[in-house]
């Protein structure tokens, strides 16, 4: 009898403690050294270790050489203690089972725009919002439009949560070697036909093709071309665009290319490798530091540009490639130390600098006001890659975050291949992959 | 009578204690997580839970794609299962035979691939798949036409099933060849001296008696193939393959899971996926039944 008592007694025990566990602390949201309400005028934590989930890399230096900037200047003590953690669904992966359990979290969480949305969608509340702490009204100003439209964007509240870390356009790496070597100038392309025209030219005398693009159907050239008509393809209210006149001219353009036979196709994981091979490759400005490691020998032959105007008399608007941001959890141990640190290493100078020179693209746009972003690259032929990619960005399309953003992708390419392999007309595919979309998220479609 | 009482409940005491620490285990590590899982598929998870009643449900069967990846994966199912079974009986009976000599080699042979890492498996055949890749290579060399697997909705649904089958193979010829050894000889013996022939021993001693098995290897296999993710997420980069051909019910259990955050429909999919391996479970337990009673 006792041993029945006794091993009811323990099981209880077991069951209480884990659903204890898993909601521990659930009434006290706040961290134990940060005020209810944090602001810029706290009073500055003097020590403590700042827990951190980021990327291995150029992010996880800047925090560490950011933080040494830091101390000196306060006569602060903090440390830093990193886990890598890459940025987009596997940052997710990560922390939203501790969200859901309530558990204690990092004091900095690196997260990707593009999956924020997602998060903050349904814990908002858990992170302290970097508008209340006063930073978008000292700095917003600062930062790019696109990126602070974006940011305001995110949660449900329309309230900024994040730091804003780094923002960046689709730009055009071009092999300018290979073009010359067929007796093209490629700065003089203006247009996207003219680029056609180019890369016609470019398979006649080199045998290369112009681009790569996904064999199971092209989404980011027609994604591009989109947005630089202007088409977010996810309105400001959430509902899904992409038939529209916008669109289907990108794909107009999407055929002429594939028509012209200068396209290497393959799949995704082929990417780089096919697209070096080619005389262009789309992407966002994290791709110079990727190609210069992967593609030594090729030092000199490449240079970075805007990608080509639909019409040489349209406005010039830029396809966002979006960026990350800086979320401080309200159920970290050093929430304050956390956002004292990231307001100084996302604003100040030195700090900036320090991130330009690991090749890091800053949100905050005085950073390219330095001495070091002006300095020249030797692989892509002395150009100042710094500069361009900013001067391309001030173009930057204001986009709007939803949870379902980054799924649309995989709509856009199915609607491509509709179109590609089975010679479905671009209205009809666009249509019926927005009607599938909007019924799997419950909506509304724009007509 | 009281005293046996009193031994009795000292016995079933000391029984209990012995299962404690599996039992802990099981409650904390399964049995409380189904339940938080099964009470999520009626909630909103967010910064706080709402019970929603059947809302998740709801949204999950409106949503095309759900249906779509339940199609795909009994179309995976269909496809692997038979063939993996086939081919794992035929090898453990060939490895069975008396004078098969370096059967601990085979043995190993053939179960590697039940220990290598899918990623690793998939990995590999993504450069087989490859428009330029091995496969293609030998089709263009005996003189066809280079195959567009994993840019074709069929041929894409065919490369996720060749490397089910390549996966499994050996796992299930391991299996049934335990099963075989356990067939008495003595039973062979008598048929021999009654002068049953080979074939007409396998199918009246060797696949009855190894009927179990088989169906617990169905039974396996097809909860295995319920929840197949890894190879189909490798291969399609995280997307969903051309016209949806790639999406499997693991799929987009994870998409919703992380890339959406939606955890109560997530679950949803989950419950869904625990209540067709229930009924096709039943299903497979019937038919063997009633098969085993005839």
């Amino acid at each position: 009898m006792k041993l029945h008592r006794m091993f009811g007694g323990v099981m209880a025990a077991v069951v209480a403690l884990t659903l204890a566990a898993c909601g521990s602390g659930s009434s006290n949201s706040s961290s134990s050294s940060t005020p209810a309400n944090p602001t810029l005028s706290s009073k500055r934590v003097k020590s403590g270790t700042l827990t951190a989930y980021v990327a291995k890399g150029k992010n996880t230096d800047w925090l560490k050489a950011s933080l040494k900037l830091y101390n000196k200047k306060y006569g602060t003590d903090l440390k830093l203690n990193p886990t890598d953690v890459a940025p987009a669904v596997p940052m997710v992966q990560k922390i939203t089972p501790m969200l859901v359990a309530k558990q204690s979290m990092p004091d900095l969480v690196f997260l990707q725009d593009s999956n924020a949305g997602a998060v903050m969608s349904k814990f908002s509340k858990d992170f302290y919002s970097s508008q209340d702490y006063g930073f978008v009204k000292k700095y917003g100003d600062d930062f790019y439009t696109a990126k602070m439209n974006y940011a305001k964007s995110i949660a449900p509240d329309k309230k900024v949560y994040g730091f804003p870390n780094d923002w960046g356009t689709t730009v055009l790496f071009y092999n300018d070697a290979l073009f010359k070597k067929a007796g093209i100038n490629f700065a003089d392309v203006k247009t996207w036909d003219q680029m056609i025209d180019a890369g016609k030219t470019l398979k006649e005398k080199t045998g290369k093709n112009l681009m790569f693009m996904r064999d199971t159907g092209d989404l980011d050239t027609v994604k591009n071309i989109a947005m630089q008509l202007g088409a977010p393809l996810i309105d400001k209210n959430g509902a899904v665009d992409i038939s529209n006149p916008k669109v289907i001219k990108a794909y107009s353009i999407l055929k002429k290319i594939q028509d012209a036979n200068i396209v290497s196709y393959g799949n995704m994981a082929d990417y780089l490798k096919i697209g070096q091979q080619t005389g262009i490759i789309q992407a966002g400005g994290w791709f110079a530091s990727m190609q210069q490691e992967s593609y030594p020998n090729e030092k000199g032959d490449w240079r970075v540009r805007a990608l080509p105007l639909v019409n040489a008399s349209d406005k010039v608007i830029q396809p966002a490639n979006g960026g990350s941001s800086y979320y401080v959890p309200k159920k970290s141990k050093n929430g304050l130390a956390a956002m004292q640190f990231l307001t100084f290493m996302l604003t100040d100078k030195s700090s900036l600098d320090a991130y330009i020179k690991l090749a890091g693209l800053p949100a905050n746009t005085t950073a390219y006001k330095s001495a070091a972003a002006n300095e020249g690259f030797a692989y892509y032929g002395g150009q100042k890659l710094t500069q361009e990619m900013n001067k391309i960005t001030l173009d930057s399309l204001t986009v709007y975050s939803y949870p379902y953003v980054s799924d649309l992708d995989t709509y856009l390419a199915a609607a491509s291949y509709d179109v590609k392999k089975n010679g479905t007309a671009p209205k009809a595919a666009l249509d019926k992959q927005a009607q599938l979309f909007a019924d799997k998220y419950s909506i509304k479609v724009v007509k | 009578m009281e005293k046996q009482k009193h031994g009795l409940s000292k016995y079933t005491g000391a029984a209990w204690l012995m299962i404690l620490p599996f039992l802990l285990f099981f409650v904390v590590t399964i049995l409380i997580p189904t339940l938080m899982s099964l009470y999520f598929s009626f909630a909103s998870i967010g910064d706080k839970i709402d019970f929603i009643g059947l809302k998740n449900f709801i949204a999950v069967f409106k949503d095309p794609l759900f249906l779509q990846s339940y199609a795909n994966t009994f179309i995976f199912m269909i496809g692997s299962i038979p063939i993996t079974i086939f081919l794992s009986l035929l090898f453990a009976v060939l490895l069975n035979l008396p004078h098969v000599h370096g059967q601990g080699f085979f043995r190993t042979s053939y179960y590697l691939p039940a220990v290598t890492s899918v990623v690793a498996v998939a990995s590999v055949f993504l450069t087989f798949y490859n428009p330029t890749g091995l496969l293609n290579n030998v089709v263009t060399h005996l003189g066809g036409q280079p195959i567009p697997w994993l840019t074709d909705p069929f041929w894409a649904r065919i490369s996720i099933i060749i490397i089910s089958i390549w996966l499994n193979i050996g796992f299930y010829t391991v299996m049934f060849l335990a099963g075989l050894q356990n067939i008495s000889s003595e039973i062979y013996e008598s048929a021999e001296i009654d002068g049953a022939s080979k074939m007409r021993q396998f199918f009246s001693i060797t696949i009855p008696s190894l009927k179990p098995v088989i169906l617990l290897g169905v039974i396996l296999s097809t909860i295995n193939g319920l929840g197949a993710f890894e190879t189909p997420n490798i291969l399609f980069k995280n997307s969903y393959g051309p016209e949806n051909s790639a999406v499997t019910v693991g799929v987009n259990l994870y998409k919703t899971s992380f890339e959406l955050v939606d955890y109560g429909k997530a679950s949803a999919i989950a419950w869904t996926m625990v209540i067709v391996a229930v009924i096709l479970s039943l299903i497979q337990f019937k038919i063997g039944g009633k098969r085993n009673d005839a």
